[in-house]
């Protein structure tokens, strides 16, 4: 399968199985750290789906798309997990990681939609890096298609929370250190 | 020859009995992680321990050393012992974070972890078969700075109290240690964050020597430190829940 085949597979669902040749492209430093960072994010962003869904905080289109949104954090945990794999790196579980919540975080529409964009925001930042600056085809393959996915949940709650679903041009590529600076205060 | 008379000095120790031991009373003899210092010494001042690396224990029990309970900072070395009947089967009982310290006046001014790849600094780790070692290096490999800072290392030691006397001593300008490590030291140290994402999975577990004379007594002090004085005794040193 060729790069833009690949690519023209669409970004909604990574299928691992699909990744895997391309998973055995040897990963260096950079990439591992990449996808260490991903999975964490994943799990983290899947969890705070779950927390909205579960807090009834959304209605119609707007929960319709949380709940897709949630489907992809997982599909992007499995593809990642693949490509960890395949490196032969061990593969973190969500229970590894307690996500840590401002009590009044589900508490209104207001609060929710702030921490999810804010760590939508890193993510996306994080996934624009990797896939400018990662060599290996196969990562930066799915970073690009995952950061797709998460510039749409960007516009699903900036459009709850503002009534815009398309913000500002050129969203800014976050370094590794700046993003985990981002999340970490959720990640517990 | 040198493991011989290691384990010689260290039957020297142990048969030397403590002051303050209850007449008649079991005393067991606890093999645990240097991590587990503080917390195993507020929650039973009553036993003997030995505390060193868990990979030096392990080996030490291998050889034939009187001890009734070993407790390892990674089951790696509970579980090998495991396989080869040497102990009973082990059970987790903690968990444990990596932290970066630095001494308190901070030469190299480190204030992240990837200050490590961008200044000049002297690092102190564990060697690599020491659990809190092997961690180490998954941290640094799980952060892209494994192949950048291991250059900067400038000691390995056998123990993760041998790498917070080197940073509080001012012999290094940073170390990687349990964050249990830093409460005893902490007017001397600043702990510096490690990433979630890039923690490594540290469970402690524990087991009975198989060769104990004392096995009843010993399956009963692992029961009390699964049992909620001894998880409260682990969680005011900082231990995580197993």
């Amino acid at each position: 399968m060729n790069r833009a085949r690949f690519v023209a597979g669409g970004a909604a669902v990574v299928l691992p199985a699909a990744l895997a040749p391309l998973a055995r492209a040897g990963a260096g430093e950079g990439e591992l750290a990449y996808a260490n960072f991903a999975i964490a994010a994943e799990y983290l962003m899947a969890d705070y789906y779950a927390r909205i869904l579960k807090a009834r905080l959304l209605h119609g289109s707007a929960r319709n798309g949380a709940t897709v949104a949630r489907r992809n954090e997982h599909d992007h945990v499995a593809a990642l997990a693949t490509l960890l794999t395949d490196a032969g790196q061990s593969v973190p579980a969500a229970e590894d990681f307690e996500p840590t919540w401002p009590p009044s975080t589900f508490r209104s529409l207001g609060a929710a939609t702030a921490a999810g964009t804010k760590i939508e925001a890193a993510v996306l930042g994080a996934y624009l890096d990797a896939a400018t600056t990662i060599t290996v085809e196969s990562y930066r393959a799915l970073f690009a298609r995952a950061l797709a996915d998460h510039a749409q949940h960007l516009a699903v709650l900036s459009w709850v929370s503002t009534g815009k679903p398309v913000t500002a041009a050129f969203p800014p590529a976050l370094g590794l250190e700046q993003a985990t600076n981002q999340l970490e205060p959720y990640l517990g | 020859m040198g493991r011989r008379l290691g384990v010689v000095l260290l039957l020297a120790v142990l048969l030397a009995a403590p002051a303050g031991a209850k007449p008649g009373a079991t005393r067991l003899t606890i093999f645990a992680a240097a991590s587990l210092t503080e917390a195993f010494q507020s929650f039973d001042r009553n036993e003997t321990y030995s505390f060193a690396g868990s990979n030096t224990l392990a080996a030490q029990i291998q050889q034939g050393a009187p001890a009734d309970v070993f407790a390892s900072a990674s089951p790696q070395y509970t579980q090998d012992l495991y396989r080869r009947k040497l102990v009973e089967k082990p059970v987790t009982f903690a968990s444990n974070r990596l932290v970066l310290i630095v001494p308190k006046s901070n030469p190299a001014g480190l204030t992240s972890v990837y200050d490590l790849a961008r200044k000049d600094t002297k690092l102190v780790v564990a060697g690599p078969a020491v659990p809190v070692g092997s961690y180490t290096r998954t941290v640094l490999r799980k952060l892209g700075l494994l192949s950048s800072v291991l250059g900067k290392v400038v000691s390995q030691e056998s123990d993760v109290k041998g790498v917070v006397g080197k940073v509080v001593l001012g012999q290094a300008d940073a170390g990687f240690v349990y964050v249990t490590d830093v409460k005893p030291v902490a007017g001397q140290v600043t702990a510096i964050r490690i990433p979630a994402w890039a923690q490594p999975r540290v469970r402690y577990e524990i087991a009975v020597v198989a060769a104990s004379s004392h096995k009843s007594a010993a399956r009963a002090w692992i029961k009390r430190v699964l049992a909620k004085q001894g998880q409260a005794a682990l969680a005011r040193s900082g231990f995580g829940k197993p």
